[in-house]
């Protein structure tokens, strides 16, 4: 009788709890897969949702039936975003769902403008999820990005997810741009998206992520790097896992596959010099050797190993320097690293951090190992073989 | 029964048959046998046709009456009262009068139609002995004292039902089992009165310690090696006669879970095997439960590919999500149920008709969503996996408040409804043993044959006292 006595207590206790009766069936849900961010001519804010059509979805997975995208984008204009949001779903016959949603693309324009405004409701709605996605929509409107219709998945929201993991770019969810937002000694960064078409085959199916916008302190955007340099930026900032690297050593260009990235920052006061020594490492795998050296003499490699690593960090010089004079945002974190050393003197940088930046002098010292030759000793017509 | 007059035998069998008679009046299978002798007036035999062996019968009584000796009865029971010669011939003896003597002889020539001994059907094992316990007391008693020969192995003998009058034997090592818990099983066994004793759950019930709980608190089985090794365990078994099914206590939680075979598979594939049945067992009492939570109340927790999956196959379903799966459980329960009794040939028929109608007309007319028919199948197999039937029903049973409660409260009800459970459980004993002994209260000593069992190497001989 007890545990019936139990039983009636809990269930009755359980109907003083309010916010428990929000039961609803999973097919009156509409999906939030993707949101887009830009402002009109006129400057106001429009929203675009990508949103899942389940029913679509079913005729995809069985003969192929005629839904193509599986989706509908809706948009929306107006000032503030959860007005945005309550426009959408009265164009919408289902409860928005936002607990889904993959990605956020903001159109360049905007990101220009500045997004401390979009954050506050991004921070504050305990619908977002943190691990959403962030993108920056290279030279174009974030709206594009929902448009493609990539034949990989019919959402291109996901798509863009899938790509920045495999585009060795990093994750970069809203929660780590939220974080560097929030931190002192470094100013956030996002990678962006390109959509425009390359050729004719790619025309609106294609997403690339090659490039990472700098943000300011303010959350306005002040510039991007791209390719190799968007590489490097990410290496440094400790972000990057592994990634290809191919370089001109003088007798011809080898490519490693280089993994297990680290960096290592070590910094130093000199009255009024700020300097960092910054440390990269990682282990290395030959894929391509178009030099006449043979890798598989110790002498050889070791030679070829130090090259590339002097010529790895000249570049990686040059990138840093290139972002301390045109965009001067510390985007590396090594404002992180003085506060954490010099935890005194910090305080009285912190408040002068983007007008020292640009002056610190930093030196950089990469320390890839080559582990693996690779499966073969010698190039195939055995040029530099040994005799 | 009527009182007896008069009580004693007398030495006239024209006056003891009529008393007989007068007792087993209307009693056709009762066979009164007077065999009239040259020298003396008679015998009188009585017993019943069916359970006495009559070739030897009248062997005996030939042998008897050619050597004209009739020392060789005097080798049976003398008994002296009619109550107790009624009570014998009931039975199976059979009761010998001879004119002149005040006495009658009890022969104990019992033989009856009964079942071999068969492989449990229930309990089948792919290792390890195939003998299963047949109806007879007596066949069942030698199965375990073939397996344990040694004099500490006590069987002591009890009768109960007013009117069947049963015989039920209590079994235990002396040594092994605490005396505290032979007291109360005894005191329990002694304190219920019934009229008839068919089967050994007739006493489950009487001495378990919570007849409301859906737990089962004493464990039943039809194999001897079982009852052995639990008797080696230090637990007390009790055999009913007319039962097959051997009633083993105190029970706890976990030795529901572990099949005879077990102990005869190598330990470490066994283990394994055990941990899958937890699984199954946790699947079999939770997976409707939690599917109806998740896609009601929380789909933030699903993976989106597997959402939009379920959300494309709910397209167009006429009932929520918990009627749904309510209605599928209510069907598949009905299918298992109405299988179970049916001749072998209709059986499979209608699970046929069940798995057509239901898996497949259902889901492609669009009244039930696929996902919920893949949830019902999962959790039917998961509820086959227990090695115990008893202990399979009440997870059979728990999965519908739980299912319902996950329907109204989310994860919030599903967590609600497992503490109740959890609560329960810690609090149930069995014979003064705790339920979930050795996980709580946490005895590590006795982890080497719970959720893993390990080498019997690792294991220590069995704890004596």
């Amino acid at each position: 009788m007890k545990i019936f006595r139990c039983f009636i207590i809990c269930s009755l206790c359980s109907l003083l709890l309010t916010g428990c009766w929000d039961r609803n069936e999973i097919n009156e849900y509409a999906f939030w897969i993707g949101t887009a961010l830009d402002v009109t001519e006129s400057g106001k804010l429009e929203k675009s949702a990508q949103i899942a059509i389940p029913a679509e979805f079913k005729t995809l997975k069985g003969s192929g039936g005629k839904g193509e995208r599986a989706n509908i984008v809706v948009s929306a204009t107006g000032s503030s975003i959860v007005d945005l949001i309550q426009q959408i779903q009265e164009k919408l016959p289902r409860r928005i769902f936002l607990g889904h949603r993959r990605s956020i693309f903001i159109g360049e324009k905007l990101a220009h403008n500045g997004l401390v405004d979009i954050m506050d409701q991004f921070t504050r709605n305990p619908d977002t999820r943190m691990r959403t996605d962030i993108f920056v929509v290279n030279d174009g409107k974030g709206k594009d990005a929902l448009t493609i219709n990539s034949p990989f998945n019919q959402f291109s929201a996901i798509v863009a997810v899938h790509q920045d993991r495999y585009c060795r770019l990093g994750d970069t969810s809203l929660r780590d741009f939220l974080l560097d937002a929030g931190r002192d000694g470094i100013r956030p960064s996002m990678p962006m998206i390109d959509i425009a078409p390359v050729n004719k085959l790619e025309e609106n199916k294609i997403i690339e992520v090659r490039a990472v916008a700098i943000f300011n302190k303010d959350l306005k955007m002040v510039g991007k790097v791209r390719d190799r340099e968007s590489l490097e930026l990410f290496w440094v900032k400790g972000v990057l896992k592994n990634q290809y690297v191919s370089e001109e050593t003088g007798e011809g260009s080898i490519s490693l596959y280089v993994s297990n990235l680290k960096r290592k920052f070590s910094t130093t006061i000199e009255g009024d010099k700020l300097k960092v020594r910054v440390k990269l490492i990682g282990n290395a795998r030959v894929v391509e050797n178009n030099t006449p050296i043979d890798l598989s003499v110790s002498s050889q490699r070791i030679h070829t190993e130090r090259k590339f690593n002097k010529i790895k960090a000249q570049q990686i010089e040059a990138t840093i320097r290139k972002i301390q004079k045109e965009y001067g945002q510390d985007v590396f974190g090594f404002g992180e690293e003085f506060h954490r050393e010099h935890p005194k003197q910090w305080k009285k940088l912190k408040a002068q951090w983007d007008q020292k930046f640009p002056t610190i002098e930093v030196a950089v010292d990469v320390g890839i190992k080559i582990q693996s030759t690779g499966d073969i000793r010698k190039r195939i017509p055995r040029i530099g073989a040994r005799e | 029964m009527e009182p007896l007059n008069p009580v004693s035998v007398s030495a006239n069998i024209k006056d003891n048959e009529t008393v007989l008679r007068s007792i087993f009046h209307h009693c056709a299978d009762i066979v009164f046998r007077p065999l009239n002798l040259p020298d003396r007036s008679g015998i009188l035999l009585v017993y019943i046709d069916e359970l006495t062996d009559t070739n030897k019968l009248e062997q005996i009584i030939s042998a008897c009456m050619m050597n004209d000796d009739y020392s060789r009865l005097t080798q049976y029971a003398i008994v002296h009262s009619y109550s107790e010669i009624v009570a014998k011939v009931l039975k199976g003896s059979t009761a010998i009068f001879m004119n002149g003597l005040p006495v009658a002889y009890m022969a104990d020539l019992t033989a009856f139609k009964q079942r071999s001994i068969d492989e449990p059907s229930n309990e089948a094992s792919i290792r390890g002995p195939r003998e299963g316990f047949t109806e007879d007391l007596k066949t069942n008693l030698s199965l375990i004292r073939r397996k344990i020969s040694h004099s500490r192995l006590k069987f002591e003998s009890y009768h109960a039902g007013e009117l069947s009058n049963t015989e039920f034997i209590i079994a235990y090592i002396e040594g092994c089992v605490k005396p505290e818990l032979l007291q109360e099983v005894k005191s329990r066994l002694e304190s219920f009165h019934t009229d008839q004793l068919l089967d050994s759950s007739y006493i489950e019930e009487f001495i378990e310690d919570k007849p409301l709980s859906l737990f089962p608190q004493i464990r039943n089985t039809e194999r001897p090696d079982t009852v052995c090794s639990s008797l080696l365990e230090g637990k007390i078994a009790i055999i009913v006669d007319g039962s097959p099914n051997a009633l083993i206590l105190p029970m706890t939680f976990w030795s529901g879970f572990q099949a005879a075979e077990d102990h005869y598979e190598r330990f470490l594939y066994v283990s394994a095997v055990r941990m899958l049945r937890m699984l199954l067992a946790v699947m079999s009492c939770l997976l409707p439960s939690l599917y109806v939570a998740l896609t009601t109340f929380h789909p933030q927790m699903i993976p989106l590919n597997l959402m939009l999956s379920i959300s494309a196959a709910r397209e167009g379903i006429p009932f929520p999500t918990v009627i749904e799966t309510l209605l599928m459980e209510i069907m598949f329960e009905g299918l298992r149920e109405a299988g179970l009794r049916l001749p072998k040939a209709i059986g499979s028929a209608v699970s046929i008709v069940g798995a057509l109608v239901i898996g497949e007309a259902a889901v492609q007319a669009g009244f039930i969503s696929a996902p919920i028919v893949m949830i019902v199948a999962g959790t039917g197999i998961a509820s086959f996996a227990f090695p115990s039937y008893s202990l399979a029903l009440p997870f059979r049973i728990l999965r519908f408040p739980l299912l319902i409660l996950g329907g109204f409260l989310g994860l919030y009800g599903v967590a609600i409804g497992i503490m109740i459970i959890a609560i329960h459980l810690v609090t149930l004993k069995s014979f003064g043993t705790p339920y979930l002994k050795p996980t709580a209260p946490i005895l590590p000593n006795f982890w080497k044959d719970t959720l893993v069992r390990m080498n019997k190497r690792f294991v220590p001989a069995q704890r004596r006292k």
